[in-house]
């Protein structure tokens, strides 16, 4: 892309230009009666308000103070439908700063329409009306409600935000409420690529055109070796642009939905990545293309490699490693144990350390990179071939396209014996290979000193499991009593390990007792909990009261008691999205129930084989008896994490069926 | 003059005490006692309230805190906050090591300078110094020292010796210093059975109080105010963000607040004045001409917060709110006041606690106290109250945030103490009327309607700005334990003239039934209670219970068989009988259908810690019988 360009002569004069002033006239036709007089929006009859308009129009400037500026005029028209719909009369703007630069609002605007016997009434937002405040650090809001907004009302309001950062935010199509029509023109100077990546599931092709535009500049020539005199001249600027316009009709309101891990990630959106640079001709300056280069640029970010290398902090706690004669493995354990006790994560993320290592390892807290790069750089020092792994965590949702923004965490990957081993210190509770929950969203990069990077597959070294093996007896009053043992293993111990840390210990057992839904617990213990490296084996003796239903002379008995799931966790009719659950997961449960003396088996549940599509999950069940003695199996398997959206009915009927058989019944019958 | 000396002397020592010797800030010397179970140790404070200086108000805040895990940094609160009226002259936060060894001090310039707004406000002046601290590890101590000066005098800050839940208190000092002109007023509750010391002089009050264990949150437990002690205080004269108030009296206090606060702000508009009365000129007696005011309200204007004057306590003018059509619940009832001033209906500005719990007005404490106002209107002998920011809310309805507690009311004349309407057991009734039918694959079909009164009403508002996929999916949650389900045909219908919700459904259920052999097995209340009904357990519960307000739920259901089939034996009727709750079960069978009613009445009141296993028992039973089965034969 680049047969435009802009011609930059004048810039290396040091020229300021001054903004433009954009007309404040709204680009949308007047609110017509019709309007007005709309009491529902067809398409989504229970909408609260629905967006009549949201319009945008972006482009660049230049000043002398920030260089290029992007400049964006938002104008949005809202119908209020119901009282609901009113908390969408007030709009709140934020902006981010950082250092010495900042974004701005400017220039708002605002009416509310009202039908008032018949003539159209307009009231202004009032300039005392707009509040802007400091929220954070890093950001300021302005914000305003309009006047005299009840139902039926049309509110509209602009305004112009002015950035120095390059970054084009996101079109966003899709809002909370329907969105009738979006209109964005999105001018982008040559010398800029973008690359532009849609999000959620729809489509949309931009109008393309380049066009050339003409700057009137003023610009201010500082008379040099010590004259004070000044020299105003104006000059005139042209360059090409490419013109982008994006439009949509009737955009559905974004749902939210359960087994989800983040909805923005379906928004309806584009997303303009910056790729390249090139100021002066043949001088190009590149940003990210491949997954490859995004990480080569992020490696070599002052924040991240540069990092590495400051490590004489560590000296000392390497020594003392050294000194322990300790083997490869036992080294990783114990150097992934000292960051860990040394350092507690204080819940920021982010792939670059803003602070100097040094820095956070004398403070003792840190991000997410602070830390673990902390812990590369000691595995490094420790003489181990370590390589920074870059991913994306759960909250941060999952990248389209190789991005800059793609990653938003950093973890350690040590290769040892052919073998990679990841290590995250930011979890207290985590060990080589188990790292916490938030890690296993997507896929990582490992990226060498030199730039080289390669994917990971962070789920090849997890198998989190849970088998359980229960003896029970059941009287004849339908007192269920027996022992309980189950082993977890890797993430499945990890969460556990997680839960019972959090809890005061002598709430603990009361916790797991309402957890199970049983009366008694006796012996209870957790065999492991405390070593991070081993599974963890709960064991305890129970007793059920109530397990089963007496009928006459029939006892009906539910062979999985109290561990049967009792409902279906999906109940909607409908799916928008890809349902994702943490990770990839095995239970097993066998249970040997010996009956009350005097009972025969009259109906024994059939057993069954259920699969998923693709191969992703599958149940088995069997049932038998034996002198006395119920055999019963149950094996569920999920194999991926995350089931497309088409399969939503498969698996509302798997589990469905799962629920159903977990749920019926054995009859034993008085001899 | 000597005991004053003395006294003072005596007040210093502690401190001193503490903070010569370096090992007291080590988390080691904490008496086990005070620590157990709890998440933080208050090993310190002093806290002083010098009013001494006429309209000013100095606060200096010395705490020093031991932290044992993350919930504890709760009880540090190393917060200050200001505005345009108050200021922080110094804050600071020292962080002691396990031994006691400082580690670290952050100073005010490192403290996080946040806007004090939450998301539901637009815009306020507040403004707030944080600390930014990352615990690296537990336990640590943690000493607090802030001081501040205010023009704002009328808020004595209470007294907390334990602040929250799971904290233990080894000594806890509070002082007001005021001149002895100004008596201080005293409110002191729950000081029995602690160690608490109090020394009055003419200039002075002072609380001490000494090792106080942990007390912990417990499922329906009384307020943590009632639990442990508490100290308020108030002065006859005060200032409010540098304007002048006088109390003393409720009378008094309120007249100063109606005068000052709310008076010259119910100017309307002519035009304004005479669009309402027209609205109401036909209209035969005050009651309709309110309602008629209240629903003209509730068209016009909604909620939004801000907070600008005089601290935010007082209102935005009326004339600007009938311009603009919106304000916060100051703004919106003193409006509507006006509008009703302009029918010539009495009504009073009603200041009270929005809250769930029912907390009152303290009566006993001439002083700024609330956090929501709504409206009394004087109807014949009888105060109505109105809910101005609700746009939802039916004439006169109360609901959980604001019924039954004792409010101010200010009128032109003075203060005046009222409650609010309450809602007895019979006032809060949910039915559930269901004739379900069984066919011979096992699946249930049905209609279902549900009526919910009185305090039940209000958690039915919001089910209108469902659309259908959520409204389903809110049924689906609420029956979950009918499996397979499908929904349809949901008609809801809202009578807010006779404060009643109706919903109306159709269900379906796949394999309701369980299959055995040629027979089945059905639950016979597809709507009974589950487990998650049952109050949860404790080992060794502190606290009474208290049911703040009684109900009944009511269920009554037919139950058809399929053709060719037969009832197995049923089971029997209950009634179980409890002082804090009542159920009965009744069941008819009538041919192929079974007639089956079930009542559970909960009753208001407060029940001694002895009665709460009885009170899990009771809901153990109840869950029992909710899911008893028809065995249905194969003729």
């Amino acid at each position: 892309m680049n047969w435009y360009r802009f011609y930059t002569a004048l810039l290396c004069l040091g020229v300021l230009f001054s903004v433009e002033a954009y007309s404040q006239k709204s680009p949308l036709d007047k609110v017509s009666e019709e309007q007005l007089k709309m009491t529902i929006y067809e398409k989504d009859t229970s909408a609260a308000a629905v967006y009549l308009n949201k319009h945008r129009e972006t482009y660049f400037d230049y000043t002398d103070r920030d260089g290029f500026i992007i400049i964006n005029e938002f104008t949005e028209r809202i119908k209020i439908l119901d009282k609901a719909g009113l908390d969408y009369a007030t709009k709140k703007i934020s902006s981010y700063k950082r250092d010495e630069s900042k974004e701005f609002v400017t220039k708002v605007w605002g009416n509310t329409y009202n039908l008032e016997n018949g003539k159209i009434d307009v009231e202004k937002l009032d300039e005392s009306a707009i509040f802007e405040r400091e929220v954070s650090e890093h950001f300021d809001e302005t914000a305003f409600t309009m006047p005299n907004a009840k139902v039926g009302s049309v509110v509209e309001w602009g305004y112009k935000t002015v950035s120095p950062f390059y970054k084009v935010d996101d079109l966003v199509f899709q809002e909370d409420i329907p969105v009738m029509a979006y209109h964005a023109t999105i001018r982008t100077p040559g010398a800029f690529t973008f690359r532009r990546i849609r999000r959620g599931y729809f489509e949309v092709q931009p109008e393309e055109k380049i066009e050339k535009r003409t700057l009137g500049v003023n610009y201010n020539m500082q008379g040099g070796y010590g004259t004070s005199t000044q020299n105003s001249r104006s000059a005139r600027l042209s360059f090409s642009e490419l013109v982008a316009v994006y439009e949509k009709e009737n955009v559905p309101a974004l749902k939210d939905e359960i087994f989800v891990t983040n909805p923005r990630s379906y928004r309806m959106s584009v997303i303009y990545e910056l790729i390249s640079t090139e100021f002066n001709r043949g001088n190009k300056k590149e940003y990210a293309t491949t997954w490859d280069e995004v990480a080569r640029t992020i490696f070599k970010d002052s924040r991240f490699g540069d990092r590495l290398e400051r490590t004489r902090f560590l000296k000392g706690i390497k020594e003392s490693i050294f000194a322990k004669k300790l083997s490869d493995h036992e080294k990783i354990e114990f150097i992934l144990d000292h960051v860990k006790t040394r350092m507690t994560w204080d819940g920021e993320y982010g792939k670059y350390a803003e602070d100097e290592l040094d820095e956070a390892y004398e403070r003792g807290s840190g991000s997410v990179a602070e830390i673990n790069l902390i812990l590369i750089a000691l595995l490094k020092e420790c003489g181990f071939e370590v390589y920074p792994v870059l991913l994306s965590s759960k909250q941060y949702g999952i990248p389209l396209y190789p991005t800059l923004e793609g990653y938003n965490y950093v973890i350690a990957g040590v290769r040892n014996k052919g073998k990679i081993i990841l290590l995250d210190a930011t979890d207290k509770m985590s060990s080589p290979n188990i790292l916490p929950n938030r890690v296993y969203n997507w896929t990582g990069r490992m990226v060498s000193f030199q730039g080289v990077s390669q994917e990971i597959d962070l789920f090849e070294n997890i198998a989190p499991a849970s088998t359980a093996f229960l003896k029970v007896s059941l009287t004849e009053e339908g007192i269920l009593e027996g022992e309980y043992k189950e082993r977890l293993s890797s993430l499945e111990a990890l969460n556990l390990r997680h839960r019972y840390f959090a809890y005061d210990k002598s709430e603990w057992e009361d916790e797991e007792i309402e957890r199970f839904g049983i009366s008694e617990m006796l012996d209870y213990n957790l065999e492991g909990v405390e070593d991070l490296n081993i599974p963890i084996v709960r064991s305890f003796n129970f007793k059920v009261e109530r397990g089963v239903d007496r009928v006459g002379n029939k006892i009906f008995v539910s062979p999985l008691g109290f561990l049967r799931l009792s409902e279906n966790p999906f109940k909607s009719d409908t799916r928008q999205f890809p349902i994702s659950f943490d990770y990839p997961f095995s239970k097993d449960i066998t249970i040997n129930m010996e009956l009350p003396q005097g009972y025969k088996v009259s109906s024994l549940p059939e057993s069954t084989n259920l699969g998923l599509p693709d191969d992703s999950g599958t149940f088995f069940y069997s049932i038998a008896e034996n002198n006395g003695i119920l055999q019963v199996m149950m094996r569920f398997k999920l194999k991926k994490h995350i089931i497309p959206v088409e399969y939503y009915e498969s698996l509302k009927e798997f589990f469905k069926l799962r629920v159903d058989k977990e749920n019926e019944k054995v009859v034993l019958e008085k001899v | 003059m000597m005991i004053r000396t003395l006294a003072l002397f005596l007040f210093v020592t502690p401190l001193l005490a503490f903070s010569q010797n370096q090992e007291d800030f080590s988390a080691l010397s904490v008496d086990s006692a005070l620590s157990k179970g709890a998440d933080s140790v208050l090993r310190f404070e002093d806290i002083t309230l010098d009013f001494s200086d006429e309209g000013k108000l100095k606060t200096t805040i010395d705490r020093v805190v031991t932290v044992y895990n993350k919930t504890g940094m709760r009880d540090v609160r190393a917060i200050a906050g200001y505005d345009n009226n108050s200021k922080v002259t110094d804050i600071e936060a020292i962080i002691y090591d396990l031994m006691g060894n400082e580690q670290e001090k952050i100073k005010k310039r490192d403290f996080k300078d946040y806007s004090a707004v939450d998301g539901g406000t637009l815009y306020a002046d507040n403004r707030v110094l944080v600390l930014d601290y990352t615990p690296t590890r537990y336990p640590f101590t943690i000493r607090f020292t802030a001081e501040s000066v205010s023009e704002t005098t009328a808020f004595v800050r209470p007294w907390m010796p334990v602040f929250t839940y799971d904290s233990g208190t080894q000594y806890s000092k509070y002082s007001i210093i005021h001149k002895p002109e100004d008596s201080l007023h005293v409110k002191a509750t729950n000081f029995e059975g602690y160690d608490i010391e109090y020394i009055k002089t003419p200039e002075q009050s002072v609380w001490i109080a000494r090792d106080i264990k942990p007390v912990s949150y417990e499922y329906k437990s009384p307020a943590l105010d009632k639990r442990v002690p508490r100290v308020k205080a108030y002065f006859d004269k005060f200032y409010l963000a540098g304007v002048p108030g006088v109390g003393g009296t409720w009378e008094a206090f309120g007249k100063w607040m109606y005068d000052d606060l709310i008076k010259d702000t119910q100017q309307l508009d002519a035009s304004v004045i005479t669009e309402v009365q027209n609205l109401v000129k036909d209209l035969p007696d005050d009651e309709a001409k309110v309602k008629a005011v209240y629903q003209y309200l509730q068209d016009k204007v909604r909620y939004i917060s801000v907070q600008v004057e005089i601290g935010g306590w007082k209102p935005m003018p009326a004339a600007d709110v009938h311009r603009l059509s919106y304000g916060d619940c100051k703004a919106l009832s003193n409006y509507m006041q006006s509008l009703l001033n302009a029918v010539g209906v009495k009504s009073y500005y009603t200041v009270l606690y929005g809250d769930p719990d029912k907390e009152s007005l303290d009566t006993d404490v001439v002083a700024m106290q609330g956090n929501h106002v709504i409206l009394g209107v004087q109807l014949g002998d009888e105060i109505k109250f109105l809910e101005c920011t609700s746009q939802q809310s039916p004439f006169g309805y109360m609901g959980t945030f604001t019924d039954d507690r004792d409010v101010l009311l200010l009128t032109p004349e003075g203060g005046k103490l009222a409650r609010t309407t309450k809602y007895n057991q019979e006032d809060n009734f949910e039915q559930i009327v269901a004739h379900i039918e069984l066919d011979a694959e096992g699946n249930l079909q049905g209609d279902y309607t549900e009526t919910s009164k009185g305090i039940f009403y209000s958690s039915k508002m919001s089910l209108e700005s469902k659309d259908q996929k959520d409204l389903s999916d809110h049924y689906y949650e609420n029956f979950s334990g009918i499996k397979s389900l499908s929904v349809s045909d949901i008609k809801l219908q809202n009578d807010r003239d006779r404060v009643m919700y109706e919903e109306h459904l159709k269900l379906n259920a796949r394999n309701y039934a369980s299959k055995i052999g040629d027979d089945f097995l059905a639950k016979i209340n597809p709507f009974s209670w589950s487990n998650e009904m049952i109050p949860p357990r404790y080992t060794d519960r502190k606290s009474d219970f208290v049911i703040l307000r009684g109900h009944i739920r009511q269920h009554e259901i037919t139950f058809k068989i399929p053709e060719g089939y037969k009832l197995g034996a049923i089971a029997e009727p209950v009634a179980l009988e409890e002082d804090f709750a009542s159920y009965k079960t009744e069941i008819h069978v009538e041919g192929d259908t079974v007639n089956y009613k079930r009542i559970f009445k909960l009753n208001e009141g407060s029940y001694a810690v002895d009665a709460y296993e009885a009170y899990r028992d009771f809901y153990k039973n109840v869950v029992r019988e909710d899911n008893q089965k028809l065995f249905i034969e194969k003729l």
